[in-house]
């Protein structure tokens, strides 16, 4: 938006929100902030994703009229901490239980990591759905909070079991899966006290995600059939690693049909390229059945500029990373390093360590700039709202705000922003 | 005084108000169209609701919670803004934090450093808690997973070397150094057929040699120094405590190292530097108490420090021994000092005829 536009002027219907944040701007943002957090080892990054979303937030508007992000480095910090003991308490109890089942029952022992495994990934969807609770409250516009009702523990149940099915049926139920649990989601969001709603079903996605799931299925099952061809020769391989221990000595060559090599990797590839294609397909729908009172969406993303931005993003990344390895290969060899040793050193220990810290600081920092930024922009520019004349009208709501957020999120590593 | 076009929003609905803004001496007044003044907002009490930017537009609330909010599209006003309010923009949303951030910062290190220091102190108090029976679990099921590693993929009974009169010298050994300590533990000591030099204890009274070790040797006071060495390790419960420690440290560092990668790799290797120094201490601690053992066994204690010279010649190199705070074992040199230094005289540890039974133990496995 112009920032001179007199204030007396409205945006006339069919309006688009705006994202001007700049490259320069936010880049810069995040550079100091990933420096701060790489240099209290994690600790500040808190604090840094609050700053990264008021800048996000304060760039996007809608009518003319900024967003707002009023959440608090400190807020996060505290959830951190809370769920951080409770889950010191659980992996103590878990691995004291391992320690008294050892030696007595081999499956007390998997049981319980079994059990534990379940429960981290029951609490992924819960802890994504209190951070969106989270980041709801802290956004304003026009000085209305945003906030999200409905039980986490309850949806985390539904996404639970229905990626279990989804798994079971190798996709088959993706769509409705994802239709429930996106409905759940926007149904329980609100603007002050206007609620959102979602009036689609998932019948029209079935149609492009049969894209996606024939050839996932045609995969597995040729990723089966090699398996039962090689069975034999599996076998083998298996004596064969009991009695070297030091790995395989001869090399492992089942007899498979050269087609299979061209076959597979063809179809993973399709499979990927049919999925980002359904995940636009599924926005757009999304978008046009989701409705806030009289206001509608209409999303006109394309393909091509979602693949345009990962694409830049992979390759971005790769060709750091290639750079980066050269250049220590050149100053660790001028040095003169044993990278060999095998005893635990100060080469064996610095250099995972470096290189880990550089390319999470590159692979961060490149994300938020030729991801997050993009799409950001990407995602204002092909949205389009109409009946926005309600909007004026929303009073601010009643809801219970949380104090703290995020900590089951962060301690999962749930991403986002 | 000039006035400036805005947008009020009064906090209780998303209704905008066109009004006009001007920046009073006594704060700043917003007027509706018709310049009948709605309110005052006293500087003092003002805040930004973002950082300054020259193309930005001001928005201000009134109070850190308020939710009223009035929006200046021309960032001209930024100007008079900061003439009026200067207070404002020393404490902009983003430094705010920084003093409060320090404290957190602080308090954290120390809560970690008083953490890492309680692990190792009741991983040694849990340590001497745990019944016998699920130490010796934790050690059968460690030896289970241990020895297929060193022996080619062999278990532990298949890689055990089994010559009859080896294993009764074994035993015999076993069982004097045992008398010269009182502890619960039943000693079971095996010999591993391998051509690696190392000897290791597991929870519960495991002990495990490599034949290479035994081969080695030049006198068989080496093996038992080696041996009452590793008793030591057993009966001071090292092992276990360091499962235990190891565990707590997971606890502390996995837990607090999510959602940063970074952290991860900086929280692995403080980790492994701690499990090192741990290690060293009680590397010491074996030394020490393994020449008691010896001494109060009768058996003279310079095997020990013959044991380190040799192993101080093989190993040689300068770099490693001047970085052994990063190795898990003290330096050879320093461990021959002590030993030579804490030595009691005293006898043959063993027969010449079971040393020579010893050195054959693993002769006839397949």
């Amino acid at each position: 938006m112009d920032a001179t536009t007199p204030a007396l002027e409205r945006q006339p219907a069919g309006s688009l929100p705006d994202y001007d944040g700049r490259f320069a701007g936010f880049g810069g943002l995040v550079l100091r902030t990933t420096l701060l957090t790489i240099l209290t080892l994690g600790i500040y990054r808190f604090w840094a994703k609050t700053r990264i979303r008021r800048y996000i937030w304060s760039h996007v508007s809608i009518l003319g009229e900024r967003f707002e992000y009023t959440g608090l480095g400190r807020e996060l910090f505290f959830g951190f901490l809370i769920v951080l003991a409770i889950f010191a308490a659980l992996t103590l109890v878990s691995n004291l239980l391992q320690i008294a089942l050892a030696g007595f029952s081999v499956w007390g022992e998997f049981g319980i990591k079994l059990a534990y495994f379940g429960l981290i990934l029951y609490l992924l969807p819960v802890a994504t759905y209190r951070a969106r609770r989270y980041q709801l409250s802290r956004t304003l516009w026009r000085g209305v909070r945003g906030s999200q009702t409905g039980s986490s523990f309850a949806y985390g149940a539904w996404a639970f079991f229905l990626q279990l099915l989804s798994y079971l049926t190798l996709g088959l139920i993706a769509p409705f899966m994802r239709t429930m649990l996106y409905r759940r989601r926007i149904a329980n969001t609100w603007l002050g006290d206007r609620q959102f709603s979602f009036e689609g079903g998932a019948a029209r996605l079935y149609a492009p995600w049969m894209l996606v799931f024939l050839p996932g299925v045609a995969a597995v099952a040729i990723i089966g059939y090699a398996v039962y061809l090689s069975a034999g020769d599996i076998g083998q391989l298996y004596d064969r690693l009991q009695q070297s221990g030091d790995g395989v000595q001869a090399p492992f060559s089942p007899d498979l049909p050269p087609w299979i090599f061209v076959a597979l990797p063809v179809l993973v590839t399709a499979r990927y390229i049919a999925y980002l294609w359904y995940r636009v397909k599924e926005y757009r729908y999304f978008a046009g059945q989701t409705a806030l009172g009289d206001l509608r969406f209409q999303a006109s993303l394309g393909v091509w500029n979602v693949v345009w931005i990962y694409l830049l993003y992979g390759i971005a990344l790769v060709v750091g990373m290639l750079v980066f390895f050269l250049a220590a290969g050149a100053i660790f060899g001028g040095i003169g390093l044993d990278l060999m040793a095998t005893e635990p050193g100060f080469t064996t220990t610095a250099l995972p360590v470096v290189t880990l810290l550089f390319l999470v600081m590159f692979g961060a920092v490149l994300r938020y700039l030729l991801v997050v930024h993009r799409m950001a922009r990407l995602l204002c520019r092909k949205l389009t709202m109409t009946g926005t004349e309600g909007l004026d009208t929303i009073a601010q709501g009643t809801q219970p705000v949380p104090r703290r957020g995020e900590g089951l999120a962060d301690m999962l590593d749930a991403g986002g922003i | 005084m000039q006035a400036w076009p805005a947008r009020l929003a009064d906090g209780r609905s998303t209704t905008l108000r066109d009004v006009s803004a001007q920046f009073t001496p006594g704060g700043l007044a917003i007027r509706q169209q018709d310049g009948l003044e709605i309110a005052v907002w006293p500087y003092a009490e003002i805040h930004l609701v973002d950082a300054p930017g020259k193309s930005s537009p001001v928005r201000l609330k009134l109070g850190e919670d308020g939710l009223e909010r009035l929006t200046i599209d021309d960032t001209d006003s930024w100007t008079p803004l900061r003439d009026a309010a200067p207070h404002l923009f020393r404490r902009l949303p983003d430094r705010r934090g920084w003093r409060r951030f320090g404290i957190v910062a602080g308090s954290m290190g120390a809560v970690v450093g008083m953490l890492v220091f309680g692990v190792s102190y009741i991983a040694a108090i849990v340590a001497a808690l745990i019944p016998l029976g699920w130490e010796e679990a934790m050690g059968r099921s460690a030896l289970d997973q241990i020895v297929p590693f060193f022996a080619q993929g062999r278990s532990a009974e298949e890689a055990s070397c089994k010559s009859e009169p080896g294993r009764i010298a074994v035993d015999r050994l076993t069982r004097r150094l045992n008398g010269a300590i009182e502890a619960p533990y039943r000693f079971k000591v095996m010999v591993i057929d391998t051509k690696m030099v190392n000897a290791f204890a597991l929870p519960g009274g495991y002990i495990v040699f490599f034949d290479g070790l035994v081969q080695s040797a030049d006198s068989p006071d080496e093996v038992a120094a080696v041996l009452a060495h590793e008793i030591a390790h057993v009966v001071e419960r090292h092992g276990t405590e360091a499962m235990l420690r190891n565990m707590g440290y997971d606890v502390l560092f996995d837990a607090m190292s999510s959602g940063s990668t970074a952290f991860d790799a900086a929280a692995g290797a403080g980790e492994l530097l701690l499990t090192l120094s741990n290690g060293r201490e009680a590397e010491r601690t074996a030394d020490r108490l393994g020449l008691e053992i010896l001494r109060d066994a009768g058996i003279r204690g310079d095997g020990m420090a013959a044991f380190f010279e040799r192993m101080a010649e093989e190993q040689g190199s300068g770099l490693q021994e001047s970085l052994s705070f990063l190795s898990s074992h003290p330096s050879s040199e320093e461990r021959v000092e002590t030993a030579r230094a804490a030595a009691s005289p005293g006898g043959d540890s063993m027969s010449e005829a079971d040393w020579q039974a010893l050195r054959k133990i693993c002769a006839d496995q397949d």
